[in-house]
């Protein structure tokens, strides 16, 4: 059996192991860990959906902490693995002018910069060179721009916080950790007015630590580099150059044949 | 067993009653970690991995509201599946490929390019055939070249010319995947059926209706993502095959639990809706 419309929803490592879920249309909601599956319907996965996050409550205990006041992704992707050094939560105003945003630069490297210089507020204004292509926290097939829209109706139709969900800040920083669209918006719509944040804090100082200065990072990136990871890079260098060698071949084929191709793809798309 | 600091919470998981429990680790490297467990089995957790684990099933849960709510965008150029066709007398090879003892079905014929299934098992004679012909072979739009993949040892397209006729030659009845750039098979059932019948008409072997039904009916809600006039207008004149004992079979291994409303709407002519509803179904 092969399902045509399948999904896949989540994707992440526990500990050595793969781990995904899938969603199968008409048949089942997979759970991957590796070689193990459980299949789940619909029903049931909204119902673990609703008792994990009552145990992720209960078992974080900090006061002023719930699990709804997260975005599900934002804690998928970047909160759940310091959630256990979480120390306090704190409600707090901020000015939206004095906050900053970051997004990786085409080298790798973190850039910081004020939230008026956003990216998410640049593409608000109707320049979108740089907000393109960043789709790390999106939705599954959901686009740059169709992220922002849905943010800008969401915020006019239910205004901001929805759902007792604020932008998080980490520690006294003023680095959006989640929220930059929601904060963008707010920004164009509003200008520099003072809004409402969540602020989290942890136990161990290495979490909300970040760096601006690229050699820095440059350096930061270079201490995490131990044997395995230095292994792996090479051979992806090595596979890199293989699949080159063979684009390469793939790229003289449709030059030699273009004009044949040309004609046969007129036939075939009309 | 381990050193219990308190249960959490009991947990339901596909029907059977788990607790989570939180433990201490062996080891002070380990932290503490979380046991789901009932009298019969146990699985164990760091903490943070359980956190991880935790977060991303409420995050496939977001995912999967987020999907059923919205319409997955086309991703692949699609040709027009209508107009004029080229009659069958001018595809020469065609003819040769009918005296010759290869196993074949016709899928579809356009204007100067027809789609013809070869059976897996004489796919060397086809090519030796073909080349004895006089075709030439180039590469298919939806070919590896291309970057697509074929999954589940499908075979790759092709796509051969002679004379200025295209010859679209594929192997099994193929669905395109709902992951980008992803071809598949259809079911082994329907594969089973493409070569056990033939429709025969004026002396060439076509796939019976039933099959090209389920095949177009897919194509239309995974590849097109909509219904074109000659799409209604197909499955309008072959509302027949809905009365099929094995049509319904066929789509359970194909659309599974969608494969009743499918029908139902089909029935009614309800096509506008078809897509919406595959993409929103939940009801499994």
């Amino acid at each position: 059996m092969s399902n045509p419309a399948v999904t896949k929803l989540v994707r992440d490592k526990i500990g050595r192991l793969e781990f995904w879920m899938d969603d199968n249309i008409g048949e089942a909601i997979h759970i991957h860990l590796a070689d193990f599956r459980i299949d789940l319907t619909v029903e049931e996965l909204h119902n673990l959906a609703e008792e994990l996050g009552d145990t992720i409550d209960k078992l974080v205990d900090v006061e002023g902490f719930e699990c709804s006041g997260i975005d599900p992704v934002f804690m998928s992707l970047f909160l759940a693995k310091n959630l256990n050094h979480l120390k306090a939560v704190k409600k707090d105003t901020v000015m939206l002018g004095d906050l900053l945003v970051n997004h990786k630069n085409r080298m790798g490297f973190i850039k910081f910069s004020k939230l008026e210089n956003g990216r998410a507020v640049k593409a608000l204004n109707g320049d979108s060179s740089e907000n393109d292509g960043h789709r790390e926290s999106h939705h599954v097939g959901q686009t740059s721009e169709q992220r922002l829209e849905s943010m800008k109706s969401s915020i006019s139709v239910n205004g901001y916080p929805f759902n007792g969900q604020y932008i998080i800040l980490y520690e006294d920083q003023m680095l959006i950790r989640d929220g930059q669209h929601r904060a963008s918006c707010l920004y164009v719509e509003n200008g520099n007015i003072e809004i409402p944040v969540l602020r989290l804090y942890f136990d161990d100082p290495k979490i909300a630590k970040y760096e601006k200065s690229y050699i820095k990072q440059l350096f930061a990136k270079l201490r995490k580099l131990n044997a395995k990871r230095l292994l792996r890079k090479t051979k992806k260098f090595f596979k890199g150059l293989i699949n080159m060698g063979s684009k390469c071949k793939r790229r003289l084929y449709f030059v030699f044949k273009k004009r044949e191709i040309r004609k046969m793809e007129q036939v075939y798309f009309r | 067993m381990g050193e219990k600091i308190r249960d959490i919470r009991p947990v339901n998981l596909i029907g059977n009653d788990l607790m989570a429990e939180l433990n201490e680790g062996y080891t002070k490297s380990q932290g503490r970690v979380i046991h789901i467990q009932n009298s019969k089995f146990r699985y164990l957790l760091t903490e943070k991995d359980f956190l991880k684990v935790s977060s991303d099933i409420m995050r496939a849960n977001e995912e999967l509201k987020y999907i059923k709510t919205h319409l997955p965008s086309k991703d692949i150029k699609i040709p027009k599946y209508a107009g004029e066709c080229t009659p069958l007398e001018n595809y020469a090879l065609l003819a040769g490929l009918e005296k010759s003892d290869v196993t074949y079905r016709i899928l579809e014929n356009r204007d100067r390019l027809i789609t013809i299934l070869i059976k897996p098992d004489d796919r060397g004679k086809f090519k030796k055939l073909f080349k004895k012909e006089g075709a030439k072979a180039i590469e298919h739009p939806y070919g590896k070249r291309h970057g697509f993949v074929f999954l589940y040892k499908m075979h790759a397209f092709e796509m051969y010319s002679k004379d200025g006729l295209y010859y679209e030659i594929m192997y099994e009845l193929p669905c395109k995947s709902s992951t980008p750039k992803m071809w598949m098979p259809l079911d082994k059932c329907v594969q089973k059926s493409l070569w056990e019948n033939e429709n025969r008409v004026n002396g060439f072997s076509y796939v019976t209706d039933e099959d090209i039904w389920i095949f177009r009916m897919m194509r239309c809600l995974v590849m097109q993502k909509s219904f074109t006039d000659a799409d209604v207008e197909f499955f309008t004149s072959h509302a027949s095959v809905l009365e099929s004992s094995t049509l319904k079979d066929k789509l359970n291994l194909v659309v599974f639990a969608f494969s009743d409303t499918l029908t139902e709407l089909v029935r009614n002519g309800q096509y506008d809706r078809l897509v919406e509803a595959y993409y929103s179904y939940n009801e499994y």
